[in-house]
């Protein structure tokens, strides 16, 4: 066991030579204090840690079994020894039922026997602490996926109500042929994108959370033309002008690259999508440099921009900063989780009715 | 009798939706407000003055302020202002929680499914002012 890391012993006993005596045969292996009575004790616990209490069962003033009663509240943890050369039945069951007292230590004491108690003590300390933690993880765990299936069964849900909702116009319209039921064929198929959309992210968002890194060498060219064909149709639409530079001092650059098109397609999509309408001269504008061993990637445009006070709230899971333009509230999240995986950062800058500018920086790996 | 109509839900197809089905549902109406955004439909309650009952259907997951925010403004308004709205949660949502929670608004008058159609709609309207 490391030095600093002895095992902690608060002994009390009110007959001082006991305390000494326990000291000098002990204090090499651990991290002994001393009380010599149990307000003492109490005292002592209020401003220290300990992992293990031995207290002696005979003392004026309360006994070691009351002392125990009235901490094992306030400090259920640290486990608790009882030392006493007074045998009766009574008392040992008072112990154990008032004190939970772990162990039962006769005196005078057996060097060896409290070694192996104290060993012992400690091993079932750690592992309530350890059990206690995970009992905390799971829990939160379990709040967590609590919220994920509420908010992804709404989001799913959402887009398929509003199918069935078109539907319904278009089943109960006389005409078929109506410009109603062309409008609703056109709101169903948005919704269908939607839906589909949602249902790309989540996956994005499981494999994230399972998924091994795949560590190759970056094709910056490649990365530009994938990012240019997937929206060169929504950008002629909108009439939205895009431009996506890429530049290297280096000769190669590792990292996983699916996860890197993952990070600049989420910031492009959200930069195409969150424009202002009334802007005659929209763009966006993607820049990717390897410089030596980082990857700097930024996405500016000057779009609708993002509220200060929300700017904190962006890649929080489900967090949606905006009513004007349908989200799904994965997209910054699965950004962000990727650029942690891989240890970088992220950053954006961004003024309200102005536009925004992402920026994210990721060693090479 | 003759409503008014104030839709709110930040999903644009479902507010086109909503708009459609009571247009085509049979029940006589006025005006018909929609709005994306449940702040932007707040200032307009707050400054409308209005001539006669308002219906209105609200989305409960919105961003920014969402439909129980909403509610927890709309409930400080005056009674007298008040009066004149019948208020309805109109939502995907699965959740008892939700519905658990949307019963805590006095205001709230009832939880309708999403699609709604008109029959949904008028059925609600029949069971709380009796047309």
């Amino acid at each position: 066991m490391d030095k600093d890391e002895k095992i902690r012993i608060l002994f009390i006993d009110d007959e001082e030579n006991n305390l000494h005596a326990f000291k000098a045969g002990f204090r090499l292996d651990y991290k002994i204090s001393t009380a010599s009575s149990a307000d003492e004790a109490e005292k002592w616990l209020e401003s220290n840690q300990v992992d293990i209490i031995m207290c002696d069962q005979r003392m004026p003033g309360k006994t070691g079994v009351e002392f125990f009663a009235s901490i094992v509240k306030k400090y259920p943890h640290p486990i608790r020894m009882l030392v006493t050369g007074y045998t009766d039945i009574e008392s040992v069951i008072k112990a154990i039922n008032l004190g939970q007292v772990f162990r039962y230590i006769n005196k005078p004491w057996n060097e060896a026997e409290i070694r192996s108690s104290i060993e012992e003590a400690y091993r079932y300390y750690k592992q309530s602490i350890e059990l206690e933690n995970k009992v905390n993880e799971l829990t939160f765990a379990y709040k967590e996926l609590d919220n994920f299936a509420y908010s992804v069964s709404h989001d799913l849900k959402g887009p398929l109500m509003s199918i069935m909702g078109a539907m319904n116009i278009v089943n109960s319209s006389e005409n078929k042929n109506d410009s109603s039921v062309l409008m609703m064929l056109d709101l169903i198929e948005k919704a269908s994108v939607h839906l589909n959309e949602f249902i790309e992210n989540m996956h994005v968002y499981y494999k994230n959370n399972r998924g091994q890194l795949v560590i190759s060498g970056i094709d910056l060219e490649e990365i530009k033309t994938e990012i240019e064909s997937l929206h060169s149709l929504k950008c002629l639409k909108d009439n939205i002008k895009m431009n996506i530079s890429i530049e290297s001092n280096a000769g190669f650059f590792n990292t996983d690259t699916t996860k890197v098109k993952v990070v600049v397609n989420n910031l492009v999509s959200n930069a195409l999508k969150y424009q202002r309408p009334d802007e005659t001269d929209k763009w966006v504008k993607t820049s990717l440099k390897v410089d030596g061993d980082e990857l700097m990637i930024t996405v500016s445009d000057n779009g609708m921009g993002i509220e200060e006070q929300f700017q904190a709230n962006i890649f929080d899971l489900f967090f949606r900063a905006t009513s004007e333009a349908s989200g799904s509230g994965f997209g910054l999240y699965n950004v962000k989780e990727i650029v942690t995986l891989l240890g970088g950062t992220i950053n954006v800058e961004s003024k309200l009715n102005f536009g925004s500018t992402f920026t994210v920086k990721l060693p090479a790996k | 009798m003759v409503f008014n109509f104030i839709i709110i839900d930040d999903s644009r197809i479902d507010l086109m939706i909503a708009l459609k089905t009571i247009s085509t549902s049979g029940i006589d109406f006025e005006d018909l407000n929609d709005f994306a955004s449940a702040t932007d439909a707040l200032a307009h309650i707050k400054a409308a003055d209005p001539a006669r009952h308002t219906i209105m259907l609200i989305d409960i997951q919105m961003p920014v302020m969402n439909g129980f925010a909403f509610m927890d403004e709309f409930e400080k308004l005056s009674l007298e202002k008040r009066q004149h709205y019948t208020c309805m949660y109109l939502t995907s949502s699965l959740n008892d929680v939700d519905k658990l929670r949307a019963q805590k608004y006095t205001d709230i008058k009832a939880f309708v499914n999403k699609p709604i159609t008109g029959e949904k709609l008028n059925q609600v309207l029949k069971s709380i002012h009796k047309i």
